[in-house]
């Protein structure tokens, strides 16, 4: 018996030292192969890289202070952002580049130096791929103009001013801008990324009665641009024209005694808006659009967070379903995946978990704690 | 055609294009209107409009010059009646403040606290005076260079626009014309009688 336990505990002793330790020197993870459900969600100088399958950070990005977005070409193993940098931290000698971070490393590995003009903060529209070639970054001085960085071999082409208009929404060889005089603007490149020509779209807004957004969303014809009364307007570029949609609202006026099929009567909803900083997602293969929605005050209040999340069909333009969030954490930020089987995204807006729903059904899928982020984008 | 008129008209075709929009959208709002008027009597006497939305360098020499020149007599800072609590989001001149309030920082309503930069631009709102019953434009530059002062955080949106009108827009790092774009705090610097025409 003595014999039989020696053997054992032998065993056991040497299957323990047949474990290797831990190296004192230590190394890093590849990032892995991002897939549909990845998003990122940007913080303070950092950006989380997130798996929303796994409801885990699968690997970070580490920015400026003044990097307000992302701009992933994963074909070509790479993540775009851009941001601006102090010698000294906060004050001394300002370099604004364009960003090149390796895929598989997470790390910078190239740096594009562009006009110190570029905007320090803003949404995922600030920056644009066009072509899978150029880059577009939005500068304002308060003068407005775009930076183009050809990432065929690393240059800064030039800076194309754009009076009036923001932001750089690819289409093709060019790229669309809100405009403050009621237009969208299609700024045209040619092979070496500078300008060709202009368009501009008829007047469709006006900036005192129902201004759009400055953030859009794309669509498989262009991008989808929601005014702060709720009107949704699709832009194209075709035929040498930038054609706007009729507007369709997502919150018409209620009718009065309105009741459902069993004669419920439906809750009136006028006075509830759109907000956020990212106040709406859409997805083009299940037609959902999703809008974070608050109840009450006027216009001015289109940056407020919301207290719910409305969503529709675009193919029907009625409401689908609506999601009510906590009052305490709300919502800053809404995304969805660009899949058949939609993730929906909800950076809170105060210190909350950040929430991730399946699109279509909006059943919460899980959370997670401690991203203390607010700008959600996709990773595609 | 009124002198106001061709006023307005004068600056529409000066202006720099980057303003344009905002410029248009001032001379369609009548509480905007006058103090569009006023600074262009200024301005078009110089024979340059700056190329900024509200460019305010030196913006008690602008209020001596329009006290001197057209309508609009703008009170100093010293004769305005204002009670309250400065360092509060409720305060009425914050009607449209998105940022931290420099009462809490080491600086005032309308001086940049110790070691940080004025920006020359700024976005503008119009705030009641509950006291006198008056509403005011105030400007609300941005003070940079430091880290921020991460006190007194406050935002309210009176007639917030979307960045594209900038003037009016108070989602932009507002910090141009100084040596860095770090944000550090915000003013409220009252620049004239919203409503003098």
């Amino acid at each position: 018996m003595k014999h039989y336990l020696a053997a054992a505990l032998f065993c056991v002793t040497q299957s323990i030292a047949a474990q290797s330790y831990d190296t004192i020197i230590g190394d890093s993870l590849p990032l892995g192969v991002p897939d549909d459900h990845w998003f990122s969600v940007r913080g303070s100088e950092i950006a989380y890289l997130i798996d929303g399958d796994e409801g885990s950070v699968q690997g970070t990005l580490t920015l400026s202070m003044f990097s307000p977005a992302l701009e992933p070409h994963l074909a070509a193993g790479r993540i775009y952002s851009y941001g601006s940098f102090y010698t000294r931290t906060f004050y001394g000698d300002r370099t604004d580049v364009v960003l090149v971070f390796d895929l598989d490393s997470a790390l910078p590995i190239k740096e594009i130096e562009i006009p110190p003009k570029s905007a320090g903060i803003g949404h995922s529209g600030m920056i644009g791929l066009i072509e899978d070639r150029f880059i577009g970054v939005w500068n304002i001085t308060p003068a407005m103009s775009v930076s183009v960085v050809d990432t065929a071999d690393d240059r800064f082409v030039g800076e194309i001013s754009t009076p009036g208009c923001a932001g750089v929404y690819p289409v093709d060889a060019g790229f669309l801008m809100a405009c403050g005089d009621g237009r969208v603007q299609y700024v045209r490149l040619d092979s070496v990324g500078e300008e060709v020509d202009r368009l501009r779209s008829d007047v469709f807004f006006t900036v005192s009665d129902d201004p759009v957004f400055d953030y859009a969303v794309p669509t498989p014809d262009g991008w989808m641009f929601m005014s702060l009364e709720g009107q949704v307007y699709e832009v194209a570029v075709k035929d040498g024209a930038v054609n706007v949609s009729e507007p369709w609202s997502i919150n018409p006026p209620d009718e009065e005694g309105a009741a459902d099929l069993n004669g419920v009567p439906i809750d009136p909803d006028d006075h509830w808006r759109i907000s956020g900083r990212q106040a709406f997602a859409y997805n083009a293969k299940t037609n959902l659009l999703v809008t974070l929605m608050h109840e009450g005050g006027g216009q001015e209040t289109f940056e407020d967070p919301g207290t719910q999340v409305w969503a529709f069909s675009t193919k029907t333009r009625r409401r689908a379903y609506v999601l009510e969030l906590d009052e305490e954490t709300k919502g800053v930020s809404v995304e969805l995946t660009a899949d058949a089987d939609p993730l929906l995204i909800i950076a809170p807006a105060e210190g909350g978990e950040l929430l991730i729903h399946d699109g279509v059904s909006s059943r919460l899928l899980r959370t997670m704690p401690e991203i203390n982020a607010s700008l959600v984008q996709r990773l595609e | 055609m009124s002198t106001h008129n061709a006023l307005l008209k004068q600056l529409l075709s000066d202006i720099d294009a980057a303003t344009t929009g905002a410029v248009r959208f001032f001379a369609g709002h009548s509480s905007r209107r006058s103090f569009l008027g006023k600074v262009g009597a200024v301005v078009t006497g110089m024979g340059a409009f700056p190329l900024l939305p509200m460019a305010r360098e030196d913006a008690s020499a602008l209020a001596q010059n329009a006290n001197s020149g057209v309508t609009n007599a703008m009170p100093a800072a010293n004769e305005l009646q204002e009670m309250g609590d400065n360092q509060s989001c409720d305060y009425w001149r914050y009607c449209a403040f998105s940022g931290q309030i420099c009462s809490c920082c080491g600086g005032s309503m309308t001086q940049c606290p110790p070691g940080s930069e004025t920006a020359s631009v700024a976005w503008v709102g119009t705030c009641h005076n509950p006291l006198d019953g008056q509403d005011y434009l105030i400007s609300y530059n941005d003070c940079c260079g430091k880290s921020a002062c991460g006190r007194c955080g406050c935002h309210r949106s009176e007639g917030d626009r979307p960045v594209y009108f900038p003037s009016k827009s108070n989602s932009i790092l507002w910090c141009f014309g100084s040596n860095s774009h770090a944000y550090h705090c915000t003013l409220a610097r009252v620049v004239g009688k919203a409503d003098a025409g």
